[in-house]
């Protein structure tokens, strides 16, 4: 397993990485009053 | 490349994903809790509060007994429900009202002591005994009201219905999507949530008016719906003596009320023209400077207390108001 992690470890950095960065992105732009309507249940 | 050697290559990148997902899911979850985000609270409302009736017309109802922590206010449902205390069934001395509406009614993001159910309910017990009933449930529209009144409502012999109306009371009942297991991932969910608010930040302006107005167009199967649940709800009440009024409760993007008169007019007409008693509170917040002053939170526009307030204060003398039509 401790080899399988050393070996993609950048991947994995790398996608983290760009999951954060992408999510704060996310949360900053789409912050703000509620503007559509209410939508209860969004599954 | 040999087919044992893709075959690892494959089992790699699908662990890899495995992790990468178990991880941002922890991250959301420690984002979530030290953020409130509405659209994840309404989705933890629904898996957790909230379980399937067996009432095609009815859809979901509260789970009986669940408590939650919703929105930062504890959210108790009792034995039959309700966010309410226990009632008996049996009547006694006191004027007993129940009210129907949705999550407005129901009290999202308030405490049960801010709602104006429980602040009407102490008031008019300053003059008589009066019990309130609240029925609200959140994503109810008028059909499902009317439709848990009959189901669950008569058994307790109210002297008086009254049905909050707010104006996506005209949207279908919703079925439950196949998808709805998605809702116990929180990154998931949190994902769908902040792309539709971007989404809603660059065109809503515009699809939010249309949204709700495009519901009472004629031929709207969801606007047919309510109106044909108010006239049995109307026919029920006047054959058993029980009063019945309908409040307007109003939008509170648009204070004014002038984004969606026509809303509010078309269905004043129609409870004027079906002999139905109504008040409607579409322009209560009239003048209000800053309208998120009234809501819940930034990114929920349900009123909070002080709009709960505002709001009983403005019904006691309607609501008081004991004769059958």
């Amino acid at each position: 397993m401790g080899k399988f992690f050393s070996r993609y470890k950048y991947y994995l950095i790398g996608a983290l990485v760009l999951f954060i960065a992408l999510t704060l992105i996310l949360i900053v732009f789409s912050s703000g009053p509620q503007r559509g309507a209410f939508n209860y249940q969004i599954f | 490349m040999n087919t044992s050697k893709i075959l690892k290559n494959l089992l790699a990148i699908l662990i890899l994903i495995v992790v990468l997902f178990a991880i941002c899911e922890a991250l959301i979850r420690v984002y979530l809790h030290y953020n409130t985000v509405y659209d994840i609270e309404m989705t933890r409302y629904a898996m957790e509060v909230k379980e399937d009736s067996e009432n095609p017309k009815i859809g979901h109802v509260h789970k009986p007994g669940s408590e939650e922590e919703l929105m930062n206010v504890k959210v108790s449902i009792n034995s039959d429900g309700l966010r309410d205390k226990e009632y008996s069934t049996e009547k006694g001395d006191a004027y007993r009202m129940i009210f129907l509406g949705d999550s407005l009614t129901f009290g999202w993001g308030v405490e049960v002591e801010d709602t104006f159910q429980y602040i009407l309910e102490e008031e008019l017990s300053k003059t008589s005994p009066t019990e309130i009933i609240n029925f609200g449930i959140g994503n109810y529209n008028t059909e499902q009201e009317v439709n848990l009144f009959f189901e669950k409502g008569v058994k307790y012999d109210p002297d008086k219905v009254v049905l909050f109306y707010f104006i996506n009371d005209a949207e279908i009942t919703p079925e439950k999507s196949g998808l709805w297991f998605l809702g116990y991932s929180h990154l998931i969910s949190f994902y769908w949530s902040r792309i539709n608010s971007l989404i809603n930040n660059i065109v809503a302006a515009k699809s939010f008016k249309e949204y709700y107005s495009n519901l009472y167009e004629e031929g709207q199967e969801g606007w047919a719906n309510s109106k044909n649940a108010l006239i049995e709800l109307r026919d029920y009440c006047r054959e058993n003596g029980i009063a019945l009024q309908v409040v307007l409760l109003p939008e509170l993007h648009d204070t004014d009320n002038t984004i969606f008169t026509q809303v509010y007019d078309k269905v004043s007409g129609f409870l004027e023209e079906n002999g139905i008693d109504y008040m409607s509170l579409a322009k209560l917040f009239k003048g209000q400077g800053n309208p998120i002053e009234l809501w819940v939170n930034y990114d929920d526009a349900h009123p909070n207390d002080v709009a709960h307030r505002k709001i009983a204060e403005a019904l006691v003398e309607f609501i008081s108001n004991k004769e059958t039509d």
